[in-house]
């Protein structure tokens, strides 16, 4: 299964569509073996990069290479690639083994062979059992598995991995992610993943590109994108975050009596006035105080975290604490509301409606 | 409360037929409701196809009155043997014919979305055009290219050369070429919506994989379509098979058909007999049943994964 990991460029890459601009001279690099996520909204040109690396999509200017091999006008079947769509890709006519071994059939290798690697690759996936079966017989995670024996079957130079999960309910999906991730591992193919889903990004790839508009936002680890996120929207689309009001001093701002230095990049074009902090709410601290200014109004329990929602000075805040340590919180328990740390990120004031509503989301 | 009757019946001791009379009644009841839901799908069966079916094979073996043989006998006389020949040929032709060009205007009018409004127009039309037999097409058809027709009359004076000459509509072709007229529109109708059920991810995938175009269609879409173009073949067999009026107001007894010869023996004016009208229907259906046949074994051979 391994063969060397390839790297893939995309360098200056447009794409419109009718008229309407979806990618905007993009470049992008993945490192050889590494996976590689492409995250945004609906819309924001991620399935257009995949289909523009895949050969499905021809960009209107730029250069694909993978490899160092200029492929920008080669066709998807001499691409070396190997694609897990979202749902039903499956052919429906053959049964799972039929399926996994076809691209070995268009290869010419022989029925045993093909058989033998088919059967391997199912195993690897725990369906040596179903391997005769129809993909009407098999459920939505079962058929998502196959389909990605099919894409290793050919022994891929780049695995794209077109939203695989989206389609499957959250137990499947936690799961197949993880084994999406060690198999991928072990085959140490260069991935493309594709999603809309934030924990899906951050669990399992190397890097996360955020995109917003046909560029990528920010290009990070994990970590980084999370942790430090380079703009408002990164903030608010990975993860969840409190707007917090905020009056801003030079290079820090004063959040809930607090001074933080602002983590923008030009924290000096920011104004003085009308400003809000982004803070995630387990980076906010929760202390039981009789005359505190905030008033628990809800604890809503999360599994291992509970969120607190807390009214505080005419907004509502989420503080995100230990399940075992919320139990010391009562509702309607007056409180105080302090960063635990020292560094935000600062955007302009959003209206207040808008604001409310993703505190409650 | 049931609790207790069964504790009563219980206690009653010796009445061990008494305690299984409700479940058992309770059964036989639920089997009956489960028929009753299936009335209306019984009752279809019983008037569309039981009853026309029994009561023709039962006339088609009466003979004044008797039980008789001699109808069914004269279906192999080579008159009505040939006839049979002849209507085969015309439905297996126009299937065929038909079904080639329909199944490209079908992947034309699914594959091409611009522009709309002409694949809307061609789209309603086909649905009528795939419902217009009988007189008034034939009619159509002989205005148009008929010995006086007017396409032929313009031809013939712009070259000289008689279209008449070439195709005869009062004949096998030309009962043929008018079929087509209909058999087309109802093929691409029929196979649109299975053009319609071929996924992108189906051919995308194949292609990532490695397929060419041409085995993408030999692998994956034909075999996928195969069902559904078989079903729709039928279709067009049964529909030109059965098809009078189109005909016989084209052709009259100059061309010899099943259909026209049954419409002879019912309201001929030289002779009727219903007895060999019903015989003529029974061979009809035998045949009809025996390309249903055909296509379930076609069928149930390849296509495994459709169960």
């Amino acid at each position: 299964m391994t063969r060397e990991a390839a790297e893939v460029s995309l360098t200056g890459i447009s794409k419109s569509f009718g008229g309407r601009v979806v990618l905007d001279r993009l470049d992008l690099t993945l490192d050889g073996g590494e996976l590689l996520a492409l995250l945004g909204p609906s819309g924001c040109g991620k399935t257009t990069i995949l289909r523009v690396l895949a050969g499905l999509e021809s960009p209107d200017a730029g250069t694909v290479r993978i490899a160092g091999r200029d492929v920008t006008h080669t066709s998807v079947r001499n691409r070396g690639i190997g694609i897990v769509f979202q749902a039903y890709s499956l052919f429906p006519h053959m049964t799972a083994l039929e399926n996994v071994a076809y691209g070995l059939r268009i290869r010419g290798t022989s029925a045993g062979k093909r058989t033998a690697r088919a059967t391997e690759l199912l195993e690897t996936v725990g369906l040596g059992e179903h391997r005769d079966k129809y993909p009407s017989q098999l459920s939505g995670g079962q058929q998502q598995r196959v389909a990605l024996s099919r894409a290793l079957a050919i022994e891929p130079r780049v695995l794209l991995l077109d939203e695989p999960l989206s389609a499957l309910d959250a137990q499947v999906r936690v799961h197949l992610r993880d084994e999406i991730r060690r198999i991928q591992t072990q085959a140490g193919t260069t991935t493309l993943l594709v999603t809309h889903d934030q924990e899906e990004a951050l669990t399992v790839a190397d890097r996360v590109g955020v995109m917003l508009n046909g560029r990528i936002e920010q290009l990070g680890t994990p970590e980084d994108v999370y942790q430090r996120p380079r703009t408002a929207f990164i903030s608010e689309f990975v993860g969840a975050v409190n707007r917090i009001p905020a009056d801003r001093f030079g290079a820090q701002v004063l959040v809930l009596g607090r001074r933080m230095a602002i983590s923008n990049a030009a924290p000096e074009a920011l104004p003085a006035t009308e400003l809000e902090a982004l803070v995630r709410p387990e980076d906010l601290e929760l202390k039981g105080a009789g005359d505190g200014p905030g008033v628990i109004r809800s604890l809503v329990l999360r599994g291992a975290v509970t969120s607190a929602n807390v009214s505080l000075g005419g907004s509502m805040l989420r503080v995100d604490l230990p399940s075992h340590e919320a139990a010391n919180f009562t509702i309607a328990q007056r409180v105080d509301v302090s960063p635990r740390h020292n560094t935000a990120l600062v955007d302009g004031v959003r209206n207040g409606a808008e604001a409310k509503e993703e505190v409650a989301a | 409360m049931t609790l207790q009757a069964e504790r009563a019946t219980g206690a009653a001791g010796a009445a061990p037929s008494g305690h299984e009379r409700p479940t058992a009644t309770r059964r036989r009841f639920g089997r009956v409701a489960g028929w009753l839901g299936a009335m209306p799908y019984l009752l279809f069966l019983a008037v569309f196809l039981i009853a026309p079916i029994a009561t023709n094979v039962w006339t088609s073996f009466q003979v004044d009155g008797s039980f008789s043989l001699a109808s069914m006998a004269r279906l192999f006389e080579p008159q009505y043997r040939d006839a049979f020949m002849q209507t085969i040929r015309l439905s297996l032709l126009t299937a065929g014919a038909g079904g080639v060009l329909g199944l490209i205007l079908a992947w034309a009018l699914a594959t091409s979305e611009r522009p709309k409004w002409l694949r809307n127009l061609v789209l309603s039309f086909s649905a009528v055009a795939s419902q217009l037999g009988g007189v008034a097409l034939a009619f159509a058809f002989v205005a148009a290219i008929g010995v006086q027709g007017l396409v032929t009359r313009m031809i013939l004076s712009l070259t000289g050369w008689s279209l008449s000459d070439s195709i005869q509509l009062a004949s096998f072709w030309g009962i043929a070429l008018v079929y087509l007229y209909f058999q087309v529109p109802l093929m691409a109708i029929l196979m649109l919506p299975a053009f319609g059920a071929l996924k992108k991810q189906w051919s995308e995938a194949a292609y990532s994989l490695g397929a060419s175009r041409f085995r993408y269609l030999r692998d994956i879409a034909f075999p996928i379509m195969w069902p559904p173009i078989i079903g729709a073949l039928l279709l067009l067999f049964a529909n030109s098979f059965s098809a009078y009026a189109t005909a016989y107001a084209l052709a009259g007894g100059r061309v010899n058909l099943v259909p026209i010869l049954i419409g002879f023996f019912i309201s001929g004016n030289v002779m009727t007999d219903d007895s060999f009208a019903a015989a003529l229907v029974t061979g009809m259906i035998v045949i009809v049943v025996a390309a249903m046949g055909l296509r379930t074994l076609l069928e149930r051979r390849s296509n495994k994964w459709l169960r």
